[in-house]
């Protein structure tokens, strides 16, 4: 077994959207996803985000229409007969451009996402060769650093949704060992198919950040329970996932015959929060587990003062 | 003559320009619009599972 190596991880930037994290070259149009300080097909330091760069080429665009209109305006002040026609063109010229402006500045938040979607549709294949050739920056440096490697992996994830990708970032999170004060996720890295690096995995977060066992990956651990009970540690992975799911009611009550196939292998600590869920809800439905319970209970715990 | 066209032009333009920019606001997408439009457009429906 590859002996595991404590890391630390970079802070992960979690953004709203994921178009946020699409950042772009002011001088080539590069686009990235990663942290990267320089661009890396220029070298420059112009890399902004998508939204930024939009933004200016509305504005831009705003103003030429402005410097139009302000063209027509001094045409028509220059070609007036009389004084009195030069005043009132340029007071009708001043007027008209700046209910143009005021116009403009109204509309500018709305006209920015839509020169965002356009954007992101004419540069669909620029935008998906960029990511993969961060991709295959983040592989190329999987050699020498793995932490890094991972690193990029979870950058380019929040855009590249595919069951690869997050299998990679599985098998690398797999060399490490986590720790509760790790940035980790579950859901986010869950795939269609059984995968025992991910199983594996699963069973790992649960004893160290149980919150992060949610339903979506008690699910995903009882569809492929048979697969995992013929892995090497299938049952402390099936049991940690019990003891991380009894953390709240709602699981306890959504899952009981999974609870109670693992409850003689859970901490005690985690068999006793159990046990006084249950005796505080005599009149929910546990299914088997109370009786399961109160027989552990008279097995292991008969004379604990805890449980008295 | 020519000061009277131009503004009638100047006047054609910021209204076509109004006209426009308030169409626009009619189908602008929303961030959530479009952030499954870039994602739909990098992880096509075929590669999603691969």
């Amino acid at each position: 077994m590859t002996k595991k190596r404590a890391v630390t991880f970079k802070p992960y930037n979690k953004t709203r959207y994921a178009y946020e994290k699409l950042r772009v070259c002011r001088h080539c149009q590069q686009f990235t996803v990663l942290w990267e300080d320089e661009c890396s097909q220029c070298g420059k330091s112009t890399l902004v985000p998508v939204r930024q760069r939009v933004t200016s080429k509305v504005k831009r665009t705003m103003l030429n229409e402005r410097l139009i209109a302000l063209f027509i305006g001094l045409v028509a002040i220059y070609f007036g007969q009389t004084f009195l026609q030069m005043i009132l063109s340029a007071a009708a010229a001043i007027l008209l451009i700046a209910l143009l402006w005021f116009v403009q500045r109204k509309m500018l938040p709305f006209e920015v996402p839509l020169e965002m979607e356009t954007l992101f549709e004419q540069e669909q294949p620029r935008i998906i060769e960029d990511i993969k050739r961060n991709r295959k920056l983040a592989v190329a440096a999987l050699k020498d650093d793995e932490l890094l490697t991972y690193e990029m992996l979870r950058e380019i994830a929040t855009l590249v949704q595919n069951d690869k990708i997050r299998l990679q970032q599985v098998v690398l999170l797999q060399s490490f060992v986590l720790r509760k004060d790790m940035d980790l996720a579950i859901e986010p890295l869950l795939i269609d198919s059984f995968d025992t690096d991910l199983a594996a995995y699963i069973g790992e977060v649960a004893k160290v950040q149980r919150e992060l066992i949610k339903n979506s990956s008690i699910r995903y651990i009882l569809a492929y329970e048979a697969h995992i009970l013929e892995m090497e540690h299938g049952i402390e992975i099936l049991s940690s996932v019990a003891a991380a799911a009894i953390r709240l009611k709602k699981y306890v009550e959504a899952y009981p015959e999974f609870i109670r196939r693992y409850a003689r292998n859970i901490p005690k600590d985690r068999f006793l929060r159990l046990y006084r869920m249950i005796q505080q809800h005599p009149d929910a439905y546990w299914g088997n587990l109370a009786e399961e319970v109160a027989i552990i209970r008279r097995e292991q715990y008969e004379w604990d003062s805890d449980f008295q | 003559m020519i000061t009277y066209v131009c503004l009638g032009i100047l006047i054609l333009f910021v209204a076509v320009k109004s006209a426009v920019y308030m169409k626009h606001r009619k189908y602008t997408p929303s961030s959530d619009d479009l952030d499954l439009t870039l994602l739909s457009l990098i992880n096509p429906k075929s590669e999603r599972h691969d």
